[in-house]
């Protein structure tokens, strides 16, 4: 809200959209659920999980973060850095 | 302060002007009366900020398992089907064998909503969830969406150039600058509902909003157990409620051990002053909105101190 307050005010609304470039590819990736083609449950985002200890997201679910999350390359890393305790902030971002 | 002697005014002190009800539950006051109809049968809905109490009106056929609890029966839940706000049977399994004289009914009836049909009553042994967490949780997307624009719209006493200025591909075809008028308006209301919806999708990310987070739930763990009605209404709960404390808990546990960004993000100055003024800002927002539902319930009666 800030942002687009920001934004619209400083007549760069359209340049503050370069800013939300991953939640544009985001929205698009996520139409067909957004439209209902796809079952669209209520908690879309990965979950935790104790077990693994690590966030798990659904084949189902389109959005990016449970995309790159089941990535196969990112996650071998979650998994390594999992297990060095350094933890998967840098990824994630 | 007026207002503050005004919440805290509870039924047992006696002290209440006439004509002004209190939940016996939140001891907040109601708010307004409604009636509305279940199947052809109507009731008083007496609302308050945290309870929705059903009550039979008189001269309405009798309906025993409305009649069985009135004070702490039922409360306001959506229709799965239109999204409507109609009435759900979610009273507490122990309400009715105590309460119905005539034998706890075979099945709970099947409550419809004006547009009918289709809702389906929840199960007995569900958990008692609080009248907020209904109204958050069973809101559908699209209205939830809707509550952005209204905030939005207040944003939107904009009287600047309403031009856009298009770039060559298009400009051929639209001309180089164009008045957008009232969709310009739109255009913004649209942006700030994509702007702060965007924002919430990283709210999901454990690590992101730590520090509001951990504070959130440590205020709503620790006052979920008291039972009197600050408490009860920063926890959003009716009293004591163990799962509600521990689901709290759990949420800080997996916080505080799950984000790697947990030990730096405490000491973060920036950040704790962010999270402490969002909670100020909450609390004095809520304050007003009780306040205003009070004063529109009793036209601006006030209570001695």
């Amino acid at each position: 809200m800030t942002f687009a307050v920001v934004g619209v005010l400083g007549h760069f609304s359209k340049t503050l959209l370069l800013f939300f470039l991953p939640q544009i590819i985001n929205f698009l990736y996520s139409l067909p659920q957004l439209f209902g083609l796809v079952f669209c449950p209520r908690h879309r985002l990965p979950r935790y999980n104790v077990q693994t200890r690590l966030l798990e997201g659904k084949k189902e679910n389109l959005n990016l973060v449970t995309a790159l999350l089941r990535h196969s390359l990112c996650r071998a890393a979650l998994r390594n850095a999992n297990a060095n305790r350094t933890g998967c902030f840098g990824l994630v971002v | 302060m007026p207002t503050r002697c005004f919440l805290r005014a509870s039924p047992q002190s006696g002290v209440l002007p006439a004509g002004l009800q209190c939940c016996p539950r939140s001891n907040h006051f109601h708010d307004v009366l409604r009636v509305i109809s279940i199947r052809h049968s109507p009731v008083l809905l007496r609302t308050c900020p945290t309870v929705t109490t059903l009550v039979h009106r008189p001269g309405a056929r009798a309906q025993p398992w409305l009649t069985a609890a009135p004070a702490h029966a039922e409360r306001v839940q959506l229709c799965r089907r239109c999204s409507r706000p109609q009435m759900a049977l979610q009273a507490r399994a122990s309400d009715y064998r105590v309460n119905a004289a005539a034998g706890e009914p075979a099945s709970v009836p099947n409550v419809g909503c004006a547009r009918g049909r289709g809702f389906e009553a929840p199960s007995r042994g569900t958990l008692a969830r609080t009248a907020h967490d209904q109204r958050m949780c069973d809101m559908k997307l699209r209205h939830e969406s809707l509550r952005h624009p209204w905030r939005g719209i207040r944003q939107v006493s904009y009287t600047g150039s309403t031009t856009v200025i298009l770039p060559n591909p298009l400009a051929g075809v639209f001309g180089r600058v164009v008045q957008l008028g009232v969709l310009y308006k739109v255009y913004m209301c649209l942006l700030s509902v994509f702007c702060s919806n965007s924002i919430n999708i990283l709210a999901g990310i454990n690590g992101l909003e730590v520090r509001l987070h951990f504070s959130q739930h440590l205020r709503r763990a620790s006052c979920s157990g008291e039972r009197d009605g600050r408490g009860a209404h920063f926890a959003g709960t009716l009293g004591r409620s163990a799962s509600l404390t521990s689901s709290h808990l759990l949420c800080l546990y997996t916080t505080f051990y799950s984000s790697p960004l947990s030990p730096a993000l405490p000491t973060s100055s920036q950040f704790s002053f962010f999270s402490l003024s969002l909670q100020l800002l909450s609390r004095c927002l809520y304050t007003t909105g009780i306040h205003r539902a009070c004063s529109s319930a009793t036209h601006s009666a006030t209570l001695p101190a």
